[in-house]
């Protein structure tokens, strides 16, 4: 059976765990990234290697009330079988990296949308990689308006 | 009491800006270390505060600087005492006020978010407007 000294010494340790984790985990956060630094750790290229694309179509506010919730909608008239996966990234977040979503022919379409959590105004980028390898993009600025509540 | 000297020297061993919720503790703890205060004031069900939070207050660059030369008082409006709302007419959020423990006074206040280079500027001229010599 559990003593109350015992009970005492595991409170002690979760306490103190408690302490030190949000060191950690404010240091993690604190860890910031560029565009580049998300498609080298993702996709293993760099902006260079991004072809614009009109093909590709971001649908997104053009003024966002808040970056808490931002509706974004990707589509591209491409078949469906041509394309391993899209992804997308806001480039000004500190982590730019948002989503992948594998695409398979029986898709239908080249179609995702999500709502995603911006840090301020920023480019919401799409990439598109082809199963031949290259990797198509298209972005829409969107403005994270600031504010306040009254 | 080992608790709060336990989080205080991991907050300054971390780097962190040491945040607090009790202002009079904090004026006592400001006063001691010879800084500003800077009281936040939020909401839960407010999404600007939730941006300032999540991508201003934790910017690296905006912690470093706020650790550097503010203790942080942090208050919840919908659970704060009358005391504070009458002393520094809190009328939405986020409000920040920047205060002088020393002399007593407001330095300067704040309404609304703000992206994080523009705050670390604001907190630049803050800082000059106190009575701190290095900024």
């Amino acid at each position: 059976m559990l003593s109350r000294r015992d009970l005492f010494k595991v409170a002690g340790v979760g306490a103190a765990t408690l302490l030190v984790a949000p060191g950690f985990v404010g240091q993690s956060f604190a860890a910031k990234k560029s565009l580049d630094d998300a498609l080298k750790e993702k996709l293993g290229i760099t902006q260079k290697d991004l072809q614009a694309s009109e093909l590709i179509k971001v649908k997104a506010p053009t003024i966002a009330e808040s970056g808490a919730n931002v509706p974004v909608e990707v589509s591209a008239k491409i078949p469906a079988q041509q394309v391993e996966a899209l992804y997308i990234f806001i480039d000004k977040n500190p982590n730019p990296y948002v989503a992948q979503v594998d695409i398979s022919p029986a898709n239908g379409e080249v179609y995702f949308a999500t709502r995603v959590k911006m840090g301020k105004t920023s480019p919401v980028r799409a990439v598109i990689k082809m199963k031949d390898g290259s990797y198509l993009s298209a972005f829409k600025e969107v403005k994270v308006t600031v504010g306040g509540c009254g | 009491m080992l608790i709060p000297v336990l989080s205080l020297t991991l907050s300054l061993a971390f780097g962190q800006a040491l945040w607090l919720s009790d202002f009079d503790k904090a004026v006592d703890v400001a006063k001691r270390e010879g800084k500003n205060l800077m009281i936040y004031f939020s909401s839960d069900h407010c999404p600007y505060c939730w941006q300032m939070e999540n991508y201003v207050l934790v910017d690296p660059d905006v912690e470093r600087y706020i650790s550097d030369k503010f203790i942080v008082v942090s208050v919840d409006v919908d659970d704060m005492p009358e005391s504070l709302e009458e002393k520094f007419n809190v009328f939405g959020t986020p409000y920040i006020v920047f205060y002088d423990p020393k002399r007593g006074k407001v330095i300067s206040e704040l309404f609304g978010s703000r992206e994080a280079d523009d705050f670390i500027a604001i907190l630049k001229q803050i800082c000059k407007k106190s009575n701190l010599r290095r900024c």
